[in-house]
């Protein structure tokens, strides 16, 4: 005789909730819509990125990848390398952001990551020696230029280790010298941001992370673990 | 014989572009000493490698998008072969359900909800790149699956937030649950990025443990918040009940 259970039925719901979720792929509707979308041309992006950085680039790679994915997909390149070509204008659209020198009435968001976007598959494409029918992309020498520093980012041996000890580092160290590094901010900013006692604090503690970084290349540097 | 504070002073005003035209002229003099010469490049190449690491943290963020979101345009529609596969997929999956439907009870179902549910989380801190140099580091062999290694690298590190999140994933990966439960349970910091996908592969041992209201309790915590996993939370929440 067969028995019949409630983990039965638990483990049948399962399978039937992902039989239904193969039809769904071929009809091409597997997304669910997100809890909520936010209008990105509204936003003040230049201090969005500032101050909610996980947000703002996970919201601008969600709402504007399977767009630019598919729009170009008449460039003749895989999708592979369209996406990665994409996360590169992403990025370099975040540090033009950050530096504060986009604006917003002149372009809007969505067009200058496009257009980054498209950009960066033109330079990745000319490094493998290929070239791809892509249309002006409209971006300024600057716009232009950030977009190239980004691929051409080339580390030395020295600055390699370093940014492999950074990891390596305490979180309190890792967000002082993110801060000043690549966020430059002032000490002053500083001491605000992390809520530090005065400028002199964080200028000793700022040392004592360096210090362990160096500690931390001459070890690699001489060989040792 | 060391750099004074005044040394560090100037380092510090050069990086941010706000010498004036009197310290501009003694930072020139103090280039020509080989000890503040050498700190001068050190800070440059930091400064190199932390906008490098910034963008090695953002490009994570893309991929953690990609992986709890797949790209709608992975044209299956379009794509013959793919179509054939789903369907083929759809079929398996049918007569697996009917076999299940007749079978008497099946032990641990819990666990089998872990495998449905477990997949690897990526390696954001130092992933492995063509060419890249040196042996490979804890995180590293997490990415290759070495998780016995892995475990031993990353016991060797501090105790930070990220080193303990990978050290959970890497004993998660060697099938060792009580440990990864000790070291996602040592994941505190609720602002950390990994807080939530801690709280995800605790939920997910204490499942494969048999431990169902502890793990329904966090998979409920989870389903509270904004993070991409909200869905997979209540996801998992539903086929449990």
């Amino acid at each position: 005789m067969l028995r019949w259970s409630c983990q039965n039925e638990v483990l049948f719901k399962t399978i039937f909730t992902k039989l239904i979720k193969c039809v769904n792929i071929f009809k091409g509707s597997l997304n669910k819509p997100l809890k909520e979308t936010i209008a990105l041309e509204e936003k003040d992006m230049v201090a969005w990125v500032r101050e909610d950085r996980n947000r703002a680039i996970t919201e601008i790679y969600r709402q504007y990848r399977d767009e630019f994915v598919q729009f170009s997909q008449k460039y003749g390149v895989v999708e592979e390398d369209r996406l990665d070509a994409f996360q590169e204008g992403v990025i370099a659209f975040y540090e033009y952001c950050y530096s504060g020198r986009y604006d917003q009435s002149r372009s809007s968001p969505k067009t200058m990551v496009f257009n980054m976007a498209k950009y960066a598959l033109i330079n990745m494409k000319k490094k493998q020696g290929k070239l791809v029918s892509v249309p002006d992309t409209h971006l300024t020498t600057r716009e232009k230029e950030g977009v190239v520093d980004l691929l051409n980012e080339n580390l030395t041996h020295q600055q390699h280790l370093i940014k492999r000890g950074l990891s390596h580092l305490g979180e309190q160290c890792q967000a002082i010298i993110r801060l000043f590094y690549f966020c430059e901010y002032s000490i002053e900013a500083i001491v605000r941001e992390l809520g530090y006692q005065n400028e002199n604090v964080v200028r000793s503690h700022k040392s004592r992370c360096l210090k362990k970084l160096r500690e931390h290349l001459k070890m690699k540097n001489s060989g040792t673990k | 014989m060391g750099l004074s504070e005044k040394d560090h002073i100037l380092i510090e005003k050069h990086l941010a572009g706000q010498l004036t035209e009197t310290e501009q002229r003694q930072f020139l003099q103090r280039k020509e000493d080989a000890e503040f010469s050498s700190e001068l490049q050190f800070q440059q190449d930091l400064k190199i490698a932390s906008r490098s690491q910034e963008r090695d943290e953002l490009r994570r963020l893309m991929r953690e998008t990609d992986a709890y979101s797949r790209p709608s345009t992975r044209s299956f529609a379009s794509n013959k072969y793919r179509r054939i596969l789903a369907w083929s997929a759809a079929a398996i999956l049918l007569l697996i359900s009917v076999f299940v439907f007749l079978l008497p009870v099946l032990p641990g179902s819990e666990s089998g909800f872990y495998s449905v549910y477990y997949e690897p989380y990526p390696n954001t801190v130092s992933p492995l790149t063509k060419g890249g140099e040196g042996l490979p580091d804890g995180f590293q062999l997490y990415e290759l699956g070495r998780y016995e290694e892995a475990i031993r690298a990353l016991s060797d590190l501090p105790v930070t937030t990220t080193n303990q999140f990978y050290l959970g994933l890497s004993y998660l990966g060697d099938d060792q649950m009580i440990p990864a439960i000790a070291a996602m349970q040592g994941i505190t910091d609720r602002q950390s990025e990994y807080f939530i996908p801690a709280q995800w592969y605790l939920a997910l041992a204490h499942l494969k443990e048999g431990e169902l209201d502890t793990a329904t309790r966090l998979l409920e915590g989870i389903n509270q918040t904004d993070h991409a996993l909200s869905a997979k939370a209540a996801e998992l929440l539903e086929d449990l009940q």
